[in-house]
This record gives structure tokens, sequence and C-alpha cells, in this order.
């Protein structure tokens, strides 16, 4: 319906979608690509993508990450049209873990916080694994090292909370 | 609400140099603290439930975190594993929920069986929680009975996945799952005897029947259904064959009216996805029935079909697996050593006969894009398989399991009929490394029609060789199981 400047046509039918980060840098990407985000999906369901998405709270380096990604998984959620390039799933799974092992702390929760501003679940399913993993079998001080969190309880707090949770602590 | 709690990371990062210092985060800012409570629940719910409530003492931030995650995870070793407390787990999982947020959903809840019934009242809790997700096993429980859970407190409306490994329960409460589940979409049914009669489900779409007893005549309705995993069946064994009516299809039937699929999304790829790591743990007898985990070790069948026939081509295949020392394992008279060995192997190949013979009274599955299927379609020659696929003509992702660790084989009459499975994208074999049937199967594929690129073929860990403790340990194992 909204045939406008933005939405060039590709040979394989699909929309383009232009995508603006925090930075003002622009992708430009497929429907298909754009759609695994349920927040662009439900913006080209109401039509209103063909000046292009602005997504204030994603920077322009993330958002890099984030179209790799969808561009490499597009293949996975596209019932229709022209899958045939689809990536493997060997090769998607290489990329996954490439993609959130090498990520520095600050980077991976940035990731984490596009992923759930776009609601793309299984980017953030994956990256909230990631940090799992890293707390799993860690103890609480390990883990405070580990995220630079810092404890804000006093002794007295800290050691009621054991208390109450005692059940969950002792080993 | 997801707008405002996104934009706190570019702001609270924006000042700092783009390089990052300090390894792992360690040392710098507490960003993880800055993270909407959504996410922190998500990251908490990737966590065993006792892990994930000691981050309660992390500092004011986490202190009420796990009380709302979303997911929680209580598998835990059963009682008679010996190791395990149970009683103190009991009242650890008791705590455990009564101590949660009140009324805060439990999206999907994992447990193994415990001792005493908990695990009933469990699941009934979480599906009182608006539970979508639940998976049961009693793997570790090496006890003489199977637990047998109340189906009573699956029933819900909102139930989505269902996964049951080695349960007890029979095919009545199995039949009343499917039929009162209204939204039903996945069972995984693992080691679960016997399958007979019929399950019928509107909704379901992905089932997967794993080592499961299937009884003559067993029947699944499930128009919906697109993606199919069936490994290793298991015939049972027929007391004079009083019950046996010939006029029935053995076969599980799936009747199709309806050929608009959707949904196309990669089961076996998003399951591995999700749960590779604990199945790992928890499964390692698994490890060559799931598709696509590990795939460091899958490699495209170009790159192994060289290296086949520079060693020596077709000729010498034999040469694999019918000089053994082993006379349990293969080769015909092999086979009939298993078969007076233990009983139990003889039967699940009876079953597979019959399986068999009722093929062609398939009908045709025209929803179904996913398929999995073990060796048991292979044996003693491929026209099981291109039975299969010829009914099955929009199936684009095949994965095919080669079991000769598990079982006897014969020499292989690499024919069969033809098929055209024209919008095959994929076919994924997984064998063990030593497995030269897989050159056979690639050339039927190709002899189809089938491109060589898209033909990937996975190693399980094992040689042949390294499995024969595990076929002894499993043969074991099985004749133990089957006294009850």
């Amino acid at each position: 319906m909204a045939a406008a400047a933005a939405e060039a046509t590709i040979d394989g039918g699909g929309k383009m979608i232009i995508l603006i980060s925090a930075d003002g840098k622009r992708f430009e990407v497929t429907e298909a690509v754009a759609s695994q985000s349920q927040l662009i999906s439900n913006m080209i369901e109401d039509d209103c993508t063909e000046n292009g998405v602005r997504l204030p709270n994603v920077d322009g380096d993330i958002l890099t990450m984030v179209v790799d990604y969808c561009n490499m998984h597009a293949g996975d959620a596209a019932a229709d049209g022209d899958t045939t390039k689809a990536s493997s799933t060997e090769e998607l799974k290489k990329f996954d873990a490439e993609l959130v092992q090498a990520l520095e702390n600050p980077v991976l929760f940035k990731l984490i916080l596009a992923a759930n501003f776009l609601n793309i679940k299984s980017l953030l399913d994956m990256t909230c694994q990631r940090v799992a993993d890293m707390m799993s079998g860690k103890t609480p001080e390990q883990m405070r090292e580990t995220f630079s969190i810092e404890n804000d309880f006093t002794p007295e707090e800290e050691a009621a909370i054991r208390q109450e949770n005692a059940w969950a602590f002792d080993d | 609400m997801q707008q405002g709690a996104a934009g706190e990371a570019p702001r609270r990062d924006d000042g700092e140099a783009a390089g990052p210092s300090g390894g792992g985060g360690g040392g710098g800012e507490d960003r993880i603290s800055a993270l909407p409570d959504e996410v922190l629940g998500r990251i908490v719910s990737h966590l065993k439930a006792w892990q994930a409530v000691r981050t309660s003492v992390l500092s004011k931030r986490w202190r009420n975190v796990w009380a709302s995650a979303p997911r929680v995870d209580i598998r835990h070793p059963c009682a008679c594993d010996g190791r395990a407390d149970q009683e103190r787990f009991h009242g650890f999982v008791d705590t455990l929920l009564l101590r949660r947020r009140p009324f805060a959903p439990i999206k999907a809840l994992r447990l193994s069986w415990s001792h005493g019934g908990g695990a009933n009242r469990w699941i009934a809790h979480a599906v009182r929680r608006g539970a979508e997700e639940i998976e049961l096993s009693t793997r570790h429980h090496q006890g003489s009975l199977e637990p047998e859970p109340e189906f009573t407190s699956f029933i819900s409306p909102k139930i989505k996945i269902l996964k049951l490994t080695r349960v007890g329960m029979d095919i009545r409460s199995i039949t009343q799952i499917c039929s009162r589940c209204t939204s039903l979409e996945e069972l995984e049914l693992e080691d679960v005897r016997l399958l007979e009669g019929q399950i019928q489900s509107a909704s379901l779409k992905r089932l997967s029947i794993i080592k499961c007893y299937i009884d003559d005549g067993f029947l699944v309705d499930a128009p919906n259904l697109v993606s199919l995993c069936f490994i290793r069946p298991l015939g049972i064994e027929r007391k004079g064959g009083a019950n046996s009516s010939s006029d029935r299809l053995w076969w599980p039937v799936w009747l199709n009216d309806d050929d608009g699929y959707d949904h196309d999304d990669d089961f076996f790829a998003n399951a591995s996805a999700v749960q590779s790591d604990d199945k790992r743990g928890s499964k390692s007898d698994q490890d060559d029935l799931e598709g696509c985990n590990d795939d460091d070790r899958t490699v495209a069948y170009d790159e192994i079909a060289d290296e086949y026939s520079s060693n020596g081509g077709p000729g010498d295949e034999h040469g694999g697996y019918s000089e053994s020392d082993d006379s349990t394992i293969c080769g015909p008279y092999g086979l009939f050593n298993v078969l007076v060995k233990t009983s139990l192997i003889m039967i699940a190949r009876e079953g597979e006969l019959l399986l068999r013979r009722e093929l062609e009274n398939f009908p045709m599955f025209i929803n179904l894009n996913t398929l999995s299927l073990g060796e048991w379609c292979m044996v003693p020659d491929f026209s099981a398989l291109s039975t299969i696929l010829e009914k099955s003509p929009n199936v684009e992702r095949l994965y095919l399991h080669l079991d000769m660790v598990h079982r006897g084989r014969g020499d292989i009459d690499p024919s069969g009929g033809s098929f055209a499975c024209n919008n095959l994208k994929k076919v994924k074999i997984t064998c063990c490394e030593d497995d030269v049937m897989v050159h056979k199967l690639a050339e039927f594929l190709e002899a189809n029609g089938l491109q060589r690129q898209r033909i990937f073929v996975r190693h399980t860990s094992r040689t042949r060789r390294d499995s024969r403790a595990k076929q002894k340990e499993q043969e074991d194992h099985l004749r133990l199981t089957k006294k009850w």
C-alpha cells in the first residue's frame, strides 16, 4: 500500500526496509530479515516503516551485529520464498557461537538490550544463555567479581539473606 | 516499557572508549545490574534453581530476581542414585515454589522424577502458574518400577511443549493429555512403553518418538504435524498372536486434510540450541539421536566422499564391519547371536519388520517438512526409506540416524524404490566415524536426484569399537528393564 522511496524491491520480491541506528547509520535489509524482530514485524504490519525505522536505543556497531545475526538466521523463520540460500544449521551455530563467545561483557549487555528492545527472541535467549554460562558454577563472590557487581548489603543484611535462603546455600 | 528499559544501555556506555579493557568486564562498571528486570529474570532462568536462588545475595538489585524467573529448572539426581539426599531436595523444591513471588508465572518447568510424589505436586503447581512447557525425565531413576506421574497434573489449555522420558504413564494417560491439552504443539516421548491404540491431537505440530515400545495398530491422528522424528522403534512381544488384527495398520497414520503448513521453524535446531548443554551432560547416550548437536563434527558429504574413494572404493566397504571379533554386533551370523542373547533385541526387529510390511498402506504426509528417521527404515535395503519419502513430498529437511553401534546389521542392499522430494533442501546423516553405510546412502540419495552439496554428515564421537562396552551396557539395561 504505502509505496515509498525507502521501500525498494529486490529480485527476491521482498521489500527492503531501512533501519537507522542511534548514531545515524543506515542499514538496508529485506522485510523477511527485519521481521525476526517482533517490534519491526509489528511496524511492518502497521505500515509504518516507509521512512525507515529509527532505533534510538541501538548504536551502529550493535545494530551491525544484530543485522548480521538476522541475515544469517533469515532462513530459519521464513517458510516462504527463496530459502535456498538459507544458511545451514552448522554454519548458523558456528556463527552464533563465535558471535557471543568473542564479546566483551559491555558489548554483550548492549547486544542483550538491543535484542530485548527489538524483541528478537532467539538472539535474546542465546545472549542470556551466554551470561548464565558465565555465572554457572560460581560462588556469589565469584559472580560479583566477574560482573563487577557491587555488594551493597551490609554484612548483617547479607547474613540475614543467607540465613533466609539457607535452604539454597548449604552445600 | 521495553523502550525505556533498553534506553539505558547507550546512555550508560556512550561516554566510554570503544576499546574494551580489563577483559570479561572485571574491574569495570556493574553493567549487568543495569539490565531490565525482565532480562535479569531471563538470565537467571538459564541457571539451575539452586544456583538461581544464590544470586539473591549478590546485591540489593538481585535480591528477588530469582523469585519471578519464568523458567524453573529443578532437575536433580534420583534418590536411588545414592548420592542424592531426596528429603532435602523435596524440602528445597517446596520452599522454592513457596517463596517465589506470589502468582509469578512459570513458563517452563524442567524436572527429574523424584520419589514420593513431589513431581506430581510440582507439575500441578507449574500448570496452575500457566506453564507452557514441561519436561519430565526419570532417566536417573534406577528402581524397578517406572514412576507413573498422574496425567491430570499436566492437563491445561496452555501447555505447548511436553517432553517425557522413561515415564511409566500408560497410553490412556498420554491419549488424555493429547486430546485435552488443546494447545499442545510439541510432544516428545522417549523410552516410553507401551504406545498402542490411538492418540489424537489437532494442535500437534512436532512429534518425536524415540526408543518407544509400540504396539500393533498404534495410530497417531495429527493433521497439522509438520515435523516427525521416529527413531529406534521397539515392537512388543505378542503372546500367541490372539491380539494381532491383520486388518489394522501397524504404522502410525496421519490424516492430512490441510496442506497449508506454517511455522516452519527447525525444531531440531531449536531444541538443541536451547538444551544441548544440559542434554550433553545427562544424556550422553543420546548423543547420536540428536540431529544437530555438536556441529564441529558435521561435514559436507563431499569432503568425506573423496576420502572414501581414495581409501579404496565400494569394493572394500565390507571390511569396515564384517571383520569383527565381536560376533554379537555385526554380520548376519553375529546377529543370530544377538537374538539368542537378548530376546528383546530380536523383538525390536520384529517390530521393525512389521512396520516395513505396512509401509505400502501409508497415507500421504502432505504437511510434513521435517523428518527424522532411524536405521530401521534403511535395513536391509532402502525400500522403506524411499516409500516414506515418496509419501512425504514436501519434506525439506531430512535427518537420518545410522545406528550401527546399537544393533546388529547384516549386509546392506543399497537398492530401493525411487522417490521425488523436490523440496528437499538438506539431508543430514548421523553415524559413527567408521560406518561406511553412509556412502551407500549418499549414492542412493544422489541417484534419486538429490544434489551432493545438500548432504551433510555428522560423526558421533564414538567409533563402533569404542562403543562395544556401551553396547553391552545397553543390553544389560534392556535385560534389566525387560523384567518389568
